[in-house]
């Protein structure tokens, strides 16, 4: 690991929502660092507090119904959970930028490409309208966008989906971020056009120096451009290592069973594996561990009290049977 | 420049006036068999004012041609029409085509600034409610919105007539100009604004609402999480972002509204004395001078298809996904 500061660090975050009047936590006690040049995926299912972990870093959750209630943000050092909102959209777009799932919904359809484009440098004052007309046109190349002084002039929905996503990349991209968060940024795309945009992000972290927060819920992608791997479950990092540590040795039982999930075709097998059961719904958690009542390891301890983040050969998972120590035929067992 | 669908903006207008054709023949067809069936005529009324002879009588109802069928009467009204030819006046002696022409002005200008004026008022309404949803601007928006619906525009301009012009002497309360005055524009404005507010009133509850719905809607938008990420202000997503692309739904209702407000400036005209096609309208049904009335329901025809036209070349300079479908 470097010794360098890190880019972002969140301490011990904790994002309760308001509902009928009622607080409820979506994600809570989140910890995780990414450093200079470096990609962190966040893998979970659908629910399970990626997304609002990804915004409220941007500080975008819903003003009136979320609340960041605990913890830290650190970007380049600096706690944005003390910022004002004005001091928040300086930060917005320049050292932070973000990308969305679905490329044709996040272009405003009314507005040519190049005015979008240009939009980001003008309203942070970082150029002037000629010399921002020329930094989108020189970032749309560098995107891989061919004619890129043409589709200057294209709207949204004149472009295919791929482009779109390459438009959205060169907007985030434009202000040079220390961070680039990407929030399912190929689940809209299909298998090909997926891959070339995940060797695009990946050219454009060297070439921009950024560090990627990549939110996911394909391990395969998470495969391919992590240098670090946070697997939630439930509001909650149930595990976070290195990525290979995480492929090569996966130590919570939802980790393996998410790994086992993913369909093989060198494997002669009839049916997909599940895990069985259902994601505990968010307003009644159980007191003990979230997964325990999926778990084929669960314990009556398991189902009585809620593990913390425990160290085992080098990186965090939470799960008792971790608990000072290895077991080894757990893993064993598994396979 | 291309509208709907991509098709051409010459074709288009072409088209829409050739599907107008159809409408404009029933509506004004209509208009000649009610304005028939209504007890007396313009001869009759003549008649009793001058007391006419029987013979005398008999001459005029067959100079004027009312002792021809119908459908006849029609169809010549129709022909004359076509060669630009709206006939005589019975009661004013003059060419109805002038008569109308003269009020044309006038009810353009009652219509255009209130409907300026419902825009200017309700859009920022509508955009305060939606920036704050059930906020105390919000409420405020809604009751107005409310009021505006459900007050019918006659009850309105008597309300203010009474308060501005009766009670408080402030705006005049009658006509276009001061009797006996110069034709000054600021005399004119003063006998504009009562008018004018109250055709703006009634349209300015469903331009709130549709506006406040639909930029809730919009804001929910992916592309509005888009703007907010790169750092715009607040304001700058609402209007820049949400409010644009809000407003299609805005001019369709705004283009529903136009014949209601043409409707409408019939009887405000008549209330507030202002010289336009509405006055006329009435006082020629009540002289039964039916020539004078097709006239002004051809006009009235006229304009809600223009403005039905200008609207829907907007939606096309609004929304490039309708003009510049590939």
């Amino acid at each position: 690991m470097e010794l360098q500061k890190p880019i972002l660090q969140v301490e011990n975050l904790q994002v309760d929502f308001l509902v009928k009047k009622h607080s409820i936590t979506a994600v809570s006690d989140v910890s995780f660092s990414v450093n200079r040049r470096r990609t962190l995926g966040i893998v979970g299912e659908s629910g399970c507090g990626k997304s609002v972990t990804a915004t409220s870093i941007m500080r975008l959750l819903p003003k009136q119904t979320s609340r960041i209630s605990k913890g830290k943000i650190l970007l380049d050092g600096e706690d944005i959970l003390t910022k004002t909102e004005d001091e928040m959209r300086a930060i917005r777009g320049v050292k932070a930028s973000m990308i969305f799932q679905d490329p044709l919904t996040c272009l405003n359809p009314v507005y040519t490409i190049g005015k979008q484009l240009c939009e980001v440098l003008l309203v942070h004052k970082l150029a002037d309208k000629k010399t921002a007309v020329d930094r989108s046109i020189e970032m749309l190349n560098k995107v891989g966008i061919a004619d890129a002084a043409k589709k200057m002039s294209a709207f949204p929905h004149q472009i295919s989906g791929g482009m779109r996503q390459r438009v959205m990349i060169a907007m985030a991209m434009l202000t040079n971020p220390l961070l680039l968060i990407a929030d399912e940024p190929t689940t809209a795309l299909d298998v090909t056009i997926q891959a070339q945009i995940l060797e695009l992000m990946e050219k454009l972290k060297e070439d921009f120096d950024t560090s990627i927060l990549m939110i996911t819920h394909d391990m395969g992608v998470i495969a391919d451009v992590a240098d670090y791997v946070m697997v939630m479950y439930a509001g909650e990092v149930v595990e976070h290592g290195t990525c290979e540590e995480l492929f090569d040795n996966p130590q919570h039982p939802y980790t393996v069973g998410l790994l086992k999930s993913i369909p093989r075709v060198d494997q002669d097998k009839e049916a997909l594996y599940t895990i069985e059961g259902m994601v505990p719904s968010i307003d009644n958690m159980p007191t003990g561990c979230r997964f325990a009542n999926r778990c084929p390891h669960a314990t009556k301890r398991c189902q009585e009290e809620h593990p913390g983040l425990m160290d085992h050969h080098g990186h965090k998972v939470r799960c008792w049977l971790f608990e000072g120590g290895c077991q080894e035929e757990v893993k064993h067992d598994e396979e | 420049m291309y509208v709907k669908g991509g098709v051409p903006l010459p074709r288009y207008i072409f088209k829409r006036i050739l599907s107008t054709i159809p409408v404009f023949l029933i509506l004004t067809f209509l208009v000649f068999v009610l304005s028939d069936f209504a007890p007396g005529n313009a001869v009759d009324i003549v008649a009793s004012e001058q007391k006419l002879s029987q013979e005398a009588y008999d001459a005029l109802i067959h100079q004027y041609g009312l002792d021809r069928p119908l459908l006849v009467r029609y169809g010549d009204w129709l022909l004359d029409l076509m060669q630009g030819e709206m006939g005589t006046s019975l009661r004013a002696k003059a060419p109805i085509f002038d008569l109308i022409s003269q009020r044309m002005g006038p009810t353009l200008i009652l219509m255009l600034s209130g409907l300026v004026l419902a825009i200017v008022i309700a859009i920022p309404l509508g955009v305060a409610a939606a920036f704050k949803p059930y906020s105390f601007w919000d409420n405020c928006s809604s009751t107005l919105a409310f009021i505006g619906n459900a007050m019918p525009s006659f009850f309105l301009a008597l309300c203010v007539l009474y308060i501005f012009s009766s009670k408080l002497g402030l705006l005049p309360g009658s006509g276009m100009y001061s009797a006996g005055g110069a034709h000054t524009f600021g005399d004119f404005l003063s006998h504009l604004i009562l008018p004018a507010c109250v055709v703006a009133f009634t349209l300015i509850g469903d331009i709130v609402k549709q506006t406040r719905a639909g930029l809730l809607e919009v804001l929910n938008e992916d592309y509005i999480k888009t703007a907010r990420a790169k750092g715009l202000g607040e304001k700058a997503v609402i209007i820049k972002h949400g409010l644009r692309n809000s407003l299609i739904p805005i001019i369709t209702v705004i283009s529903l509204s136009i014949p209601y407000i043409v409707g409408g400036a019939v009887v405000i005209e008549q209330i507030f004395g202002w010289p336009g096609i509405g006055s006329l309208m009435i006082s020629s049904i009540d002289g039964r001078d039916f020539g004078v009335v097709m006239g002004v329901a051809t006009m009235i025809c006229i304009i809600v298809m223009c403005c039905n036209i200008v609207l829907d070349i907007l939606y096309g300079v609004l929304d490039p996904r309708i003009s510049r479908s590939k």
